[in-house]
This record gives structure tokens, sequence and C-alpha cells, in this order.
């Protein structure tokens, strides 16, 4: 009989592998082990994530290897009691992916480098079963959402874009748009189960 | 204007405030337990939709990767001889800075970095650098009349990031102006505020306090004065620690 499988990837069982937030724990001790398995476990999702802000393939490479060097410094902010390891350090990637993004290119420039149609990129996509199911359960989720909140909520995240930038685009007003963002993931939030 | 903030939250959670309003959201956070709550929850979800679009990268970056660490000193936790109601009061901020000089860090490491640097990005880190000094000093006074200005301040730096917000309209053809003091006493007009922009919250650097000892914002005619023709509506004192 087969075992369905799981959804989510760190359900770490008692003398399972070490779940990811002891890991980055080790990390914020030196363990230079840790971290390279940190980087195993997150790099698809780091680097996937730059490929879809910057575009650019090369530069996503870069903004990748920032992101894990900027994790093996400050490890010991880490705080497992606001959050997983792993939004932790896709937080941290966002923030520096669109920190890349918004410093290398014009708007017009960056509108053409949009990826307009919405979710990931299917070809490049990893064949990992569970990333595909993720993937998958993310499409479902944003397809909840009304349209203007899905596209709010990917223009700033997929895209880079400040809220303002956002409203000029959408040509919609600024609360309107502040609005849809939050609305826009809390929507998200309760259809994909996310607790913290 | 709380209700204002707190829907900034999504905006903020999917890194779409523009800097200003950032740091502005920032402070509404240390005193809103139920905002960071809902943060958490939705930075989580913003992670969801990170690892969706996974794509593992080429071997070669884990390659390189691990040799830069093991050139690369960890940070360590510091010991701060603070008393325990000014760390926790200092702790976002922090927190804010600590995310800043990381990138600044990070520019350093990677020399390939510094050419895409402009003079935006070069405006961006000195208020970086100023937000981690080591010597920073935060302080926050509320103007007569309405609206905060927060001061933070690095001697060591001569530089201070003002973050004014909440400021009321001061009538059609006035706008505010802040003023650094120096040891002569002489106020020097340190910026005007962009009349088109009081609806939000302003952000200055003064790259050059040249040791001033205090600010202070007036209220002054559009375009501003050379010196002050209106009694201050706050002052902070950047002497004290």
């Amino acid at each position: 009989m087969v075992e369905p499988i799981p959804l989510r990837r760190h359900r770490a069982a008692a003398g399972d592998a070490p779940s990811l937030d002891d890991l980055l724990q080790a990390t914020a001790r030196g363990d230079e082990a840790a971290f390279g398995s940190t980087y195993d476990a997150l790099s698809a999702a780091v680097h996937g994530l730059a490929r879809r802000v910057v575009r650019d393939p090369a530069r996503a490479e870069e903004v990748t290897q920032e992101v894990f060097l900027q994790v093996w410094q400050t490890a010991h902010r880490f705080d497992p009691s606001r959050g997983s390891a792993r939004t932790w350090v896709l937080t941290l990637a966002h923030r520096r992916a669109v920190d890349a993004v918004r410093r290398a290119q014009s708007s017009t420039d960056r509108e053409n480098r949009y990826d307009w149609t919405g979710g990931a990129d299917v070809d490049v996509v990893s064949e990992e079963v569970t990333t595909r199911l993720e993937h998958e359960q993310v499409r479902r989720c944003l397809g909840s959402l009304t349209e203007l909140q899905r596209e709010a909520v990917s223009m700033a995240y997929y895209g880079g874009y400040t809220y303002p930038e956002v409203a000029t685009l959408l040509n919609a007003g600024l609360p309107t748009i502040k609005t849809r963002m939050r609305d826009g993931l809390i929507r998200l939030r309760d259809c994909l189960g996310v607790t913290k | 204007m709380i209700d204002h903030l707190h829907t900034l939250v999504g905006a903020y959670a999917l890194d779409a405030l523009t800097p200003p309003e950032e740091l502005s959201f920032e402070d509404h956070l240390d005193s809103c337990a139920s905002c960071r709550e809902e943060l958490q929850s939705l930075r989580a979800t913003a992670a969801r939709l990170g690892s969706a679009a996974a794509v593992p990268p080429a071997p070669g970056v884990r390659i390189r990767l691990m040799e830069a660490v093991r050139r690369t000193p960890q940070e360590r936790p510091r010991v701060v001889a603070v008393t325990q109601s000014r760390w926790r009061r200092q702790l976002p901020l922090l927190a804010a800075a600590a995310a800043v000089l990381a990138v600044v860090a990070s520019l350093g490491a990677f020399a390939v970095e510094q050419d895409r640097v402009n003079s935006v990005v070069q405006a961006q880190s000195s208020v970086s650098q100023v937000l981690g000094a080591r010597d920073a000093q935060d302080s926050t006074v509320h103007l007569q009349g309405g609206g905060r200005m927060r001061v933070v301040s690095s001697p060591a730096l001569d530089s201070a990031v003002v973050v004014m917000a909440d400021l009321p309209d001061p009538g059609e053809s006035s706008t505010y102006q802040l003023w650094q003091i120096g040891a002569s006493g002489r106020p020097m007009s340190a910026g005007v505020i962009d009349r088109q922009q009081l609806g939000q919250p302003a952000l200055q650097l003064l790259p050059d306090l040249q040791s001033a000892t205090a600010l202070a914002v007036t209220v002054e005619p559009v375009g501003g004065s050379t010196k002050p023709t209106t009694r201050p509506l706050a002052t902070v004192d950047l002497t004290k620690s």
C-alpha cells in the first residue's frame, strides 16, 4: 500500500533527521555541515524566488549566494518563537531579491521583465514531488483570490513592486491596493492552512 | 491613523512599502502585539509563495558559497550594557538596522555588487549606516500641534536620519523646515518638507551634522527660510546618550 506523500516537508518526528530550525540554530554556532544541510533544504526555494523576482539567471544565482551568506552571518538572529526557519530564510531572500531588482532596473524595463502569467514557470519547476504539490496547492489557493487581490499580491511578491507602483500599474487607488494586499494574503493564508 | 497603519501589514509582509513608510510601520509594530502576530502569519504565507517557485540552483553556487563561508566570520550576539527597558525599546530599530547592516556588509563582500551601486543606493546605504551605527541614538518627540519626529543619530558618523510622520497641514503656503543647531547656536537649514509629501512619512538623511548639538523643526513659508521665523514645534537634543 502506497503511503500518501506528506505535503509538509518538515514534520520532524522524534528520532528523525534534524529539523530546519535545529539546523539553523546549529549554523548559528558555526556548524558548517549544518549550514550545508540548510542550504540543501532551502536553496531551491531561495533560488526559484530570486529567479522570479530578478529574472536574470546570473543575477538570481548571485542573490542566492548573498542570501545564504547572510544566513551564515546572522543565523543567531533567528528566533524560532517568531516563525519557522523556512519563513525566516525566505523573508531574507525576498527582501534581497526585491532590493536587487529595485536598484537594477527602470520601471519600464521591469514591466517587460515581469512574468505576467502568474505562478512558477512550469517547465523549470523542479520535478521534486513535494515541490510540485506545494506549487499546485499555492496555485489553487491563488485561484481562490479575487483578480485584484491576486494581481496585487503577485506583482508585489513576484514582481518586486512597491504598493504605489502596483496601484499605478493596475490603475487603482492606493488605499484599495493596500487593502487588497492584506485581505488577499489573509485569504491565501486561510486557504493554505498556514498557522504561523 | 492606527487603522491606517495596521492595514499596511499586508504590503509590509510583501516588502512593498516605501522606505519611510516601512520605518513608521516598524515603529507601529513596536506597540501593536496583534500586528506582530498577523505579520508572522502573513510572512509565513508569503514564504509559501516563494517555496512554490522552487528551482534548484546550479551546483557551482553551493561550491562558491561554501568557500565564501570559510572566509566569512559570523556575527556574534553582542552583549550590550543597557537596561532592559531601553533594550526592549530599541529592538525593532535594531532589527531593522541589522537587516540593512547585513546588506551593507555583503555589499562589501561581493565586489561585483559595487559596480551596480548608483547614487540612490549610496544614499540608502548611508541611511543604513546611521541606523546600524554602534553609537546610534534613537529618540522620538511629538510636535506641538500634532505629528511625530523620530531621530536616529550617530556622533561617530556625524549623521542622522529623521523621520517625520502624521504632520498636520500647516496651511496652504507653509511647510515644515528642519534645522540643525551647532555650537554657535545658529540654526542651519537641514531640509524642507515638500508640501506634496505631507500626507506620508518623510525621511530625511542629514549626512553632515557638523557636530550639531540639536535638531529643531519649525513652520516656514513654502520653499523654506534662511533662518527660523517661528518658534520650534519640537527639538531633539543630540548630545544626550
